[in-house]
């Protein structure tokens, strides 16, 4: 096996192809070389600032955003995105608002 | 009345929420009684015979959407067992006091005036209302509405 197929084998089992959606708007935000071993915590900031997003409470309550992926919420952000996509190269997760009332 | 922006873009959408992975699990019709409006029938993935029947109407589609449930053989709209018990939703009330829902900003006004709280409007507003409704079965569940 040549170095370039070598190269190309490694970053295939180190990256990931990430495809995140937030429910209802027209793009997705796309990394095509996500680190498997990103975590979640780690992800959120990036998401956030594409789709321009704020997360916070106040006396009158908030927003959070949450990760879900297969209709399950990832609530645990210390997971890896290798974790969650297991031993697939392409990964797609939802991100969702959810309301907190002070 | 909606715009014909608003009108053009639910027709739009009605098209392609039929093509989201999410779709194979729903009935999915326009409600025929009003401009923006849709019926669909959806089910939590862990209790996938608990069948609900929400009905979803906008005034204004760039705003949050009224969100009822239905009873299933009757279509009657005043039955809390017509409603599954999900975070914020109100089966005794009638209502799902969250902030995506006219709803939930009938009931406080004060969520408009803060960017924390106020409704963010959305591309694709029936997706997301869509969507959004499923997260909530799919996560929140817990159980069906009771007298």
């Amino acid at each position: 096996m040549n170095t370039e197929i070598q190269s190309a084998e490694k970053a295939k089992h180190e990256f990931l192809v990430l495809h995140v959606r937030y429910l209802g708007a027209h793009r997705p935000f796309v990394d095509d070389g996500a680190p498997r071993t990103e975590t979640l915590a780690e992800l959120k900031p990036r998401v956030l600032e594409f789709f321009k997003l704020t997360e916070g409470g106040g006396q009158h309550g908030g927003k959070i955003y949450t990760f879900a992926h297969a209709g399950k919420s990832l609530t645990d952000l210390s997971t890896t995105l290798g974790h969650v996509a297991e031993g697939s190269h392409e990964l797609k997760l939802d991100l969702v608002e959810q309301f907190e009332q002070g | 009345m909606a715009s014909d922006l608003e009108l053009s873009l639910f027709e739009q959408e009605l098209v392609e929420v039929r093509e989201l992975p999410e779709a194979s699990r729903w009935l999915l019709e326009r409600d025929g009684s009003v401009s923006l409006g849709l019926l669909v029938t959806m089910y939590p993935s862990g209790s996938p015979e608990e069948f609900y029947l929400a009905r979803i109407r906008w005034t204004n589609l760039f705003e949050p959407a009224s969100l009822k449930f239905l009873r299933l053989d009757t279509g009657a709209d005043d039955d809390p067992t017509a409603w599954p018990k999900c975070k914020g939703f109100r089966p005794s009330s009638l209502d799902a006091c969250v902030s995506w829902t006219a709803e939930g900003h009938a009931l406080h006004p004060d969520w408009r005036n803060s960017p924390k709280t106020a409704f963010k409007t959305r591309d694709k507003p029936v997706e997301f209302a869509l969507l959004t409704l499923q997260y909530e079965l799919d996560v929140c569940y817990d159980g069906r509405g009771h007298r």
